[in-house]
């Protein structure tokens, strides 16, 4: 009986001993050098395009002008539309070229807050009409994106607009 | 005569006890020898001299149209828990090339290394992360972080491509740097790309016989952003120093490059 409990001991005893032993090396193993750093950064993305059109009938004429209000520069183009029994003569005093869909682009990239030039649509009303008519102004913006080289270009397939429909010419009813 | 064997017996059984116990208490104590060697030595000038060469330390590098700057570093100074560190911010200089505003589509200058800014040798790995924010700070999940086009030059980097998400990247510089040196640019060129501005939602009103149409961009106000942790360990044991440090197992060449183990 005693025997065995001496067995057990010594058994208990080496264990414990070779448990230490075991854990003595732990702190080395675990202490690896190492170390680490952060950092972040961005920035916000302006897609605030807003513009404006101004259209001033005076003899027939609408003198079309458009405002960049918005929080970025962007890209500008016009269309107008009418009836085929009207003609309309488009001039400006630059800045301005006729497109082969029948938009007229405004060259230079709009900044905030800046106006383009004049377009002038002079409308010319067949002697003989008399009903009311409408001259239909599209205007539409679209950002200035960036090729990888940086230059600027317009993508007017992603084209944003707005949009106004002028009623009669300055509401001005023609009689003969 | 059975009386005196079984004493014997007894005896025998004491004298076995004291002598593991004696056994347990001299392993116990020698145990303990390293520690107090290390103690020992701690005063000494040798010992001194070899702390100083155990400093890790790492510094984030960034190259950007207007000049390399060191972003963020943490070294070791040699002594307790004390660290040199200093916390920069990525991007800061990014628009100096057009004037301040972010033009999308444009490739802007973004080249990010590391140097080895401790005293010791060591392994390095860079997590990069690419997510959107709105306005209030909240993250802006619809739009995917591959819109944020940082251009990973693969100048020698291992991409880990099972740790890799889409808001994630994982890369390993495989060699051993040297203190002192840098990698190579894990990138070279950041891009936030245009489509960002295609999402669009349009609303037509009629006032006074006038239809306007304004369009809204979804996305106007979002925050495009771009992280970078980098990660450094000891070269010495380097496989299981990895594992403890980084979670991953990699394979140790004879030249200390490293590989991912699969």
């Amino acid at each position: 009986m005693k025997k065995r409990q001496i067995k057990k001991r010594t058994v208990c005893l080496a264990a414990a001993a070779f448990a230490l032993l075991g854990t003595a090396g732990l702190g080395q193993a675990m202490g690896y050098f190492t170390t680490y750093v952060t950092a972040a950064g961005g920035y916000p993305v302006e897609l605030g395009y807003e513009t404006e059109i101004e259209e001033d009938v005076t003899d027939m004429t609408k003198h079309i002008v458009i405002s960049n209000t918005g929080e970025t520069d962007c890209y500008v183009r016009v269309k107008v539309f009418s009836g085929s029994q009207f003609e309309i003569d488009f001039s400006s005093a630059g800045g301005w070229s006729l497109g082969e869909d029948g938009y007229w682009y405004y060259q230079e990239i709009l900044p905030v807050g800046e106006d383009t030039s004049e377009l002038l649509a002079a409308i010319t009303v067949p002697e003989d009409y008399k009903d009311t008519f409408n001259i239909v102004v599209v205007q539409e913006c679209t950002p200035v994106l960036y090729d990888q080289a940086g230059q600027p270009y317009a993508d007017w397939e992603r084209a944003a607009d707005t949009t106004t429909d002028i009623g009669t010419a300055d509401g001005e009813e023609l009689t003969q | 005569m059975r009386r005196p064997d079984h004493k014997k017996s007894t005896s025998r059984g004491k004298k076995t006890t004291v002598l593991l116990l004696g056994a347990a208490a001299v392993l116990l104590a020698m145990s303990t020898v390293g520690s107090a060697r290390a103690a020992l030595t701690y005063y000494s000038e040798n010992y001194t001299a070899e702390m100083a060469m155990y400093d890790i330390g790492v510094t984030l590098v960034e190259t950007s149209a207007s000049g390399t700057k060191d972003i963020s570093s943490r070294d070791y100074t040699g002594s307790g828990d004390v660290w040199k560190e200093t916390q920069g911010v990525l991007l800061e200089n990014m628009l100096d090339e057009t004037d301040g505003k972010l033009r999308l589509g444009r490739n802007y200058k973004e080249e990010l290394s590391v140097r080895n800014s401790g005293n010791i040798d060591e392994y390095v790995r860079v997590r990069i992360y690419r997510y959107w924010t709105k306005e209030d700070g909240a993250r802006e999940q619809s739009l995917a972080p591959d819109l944020i086009d940082l251009n990973l030059t693969q100048n020698g980097w291992i991409l880990d491509e099972n740790a890799s998400t889409e808001e994630r990247t994982v890369l390993y510089w495989p060699s051993i740097l040297p203190v002192g040196e840098s990698t190579a640019a894990l990138s070279d060129t950041l891009k936030i790309d245009s489509s960002v501005a295609s999402k669009v939602t349009t609303e037509t009103t009629v006032e006074n016989g006038v239809t306007k149409t304004v369009t809204t961009f979804n996305y106007d106000g979002v925050k495009f952003n771009l992280e970078a942790e980098v990660d450094a360990v000891q070269t010495h044991n380097a496989r299981d120093a990895i594992k403890s440090a980084w979670g991953v197992d990699v394979n140790v060449g004879d030249d200390g490059a490293i590989s991912l183990a699969q």
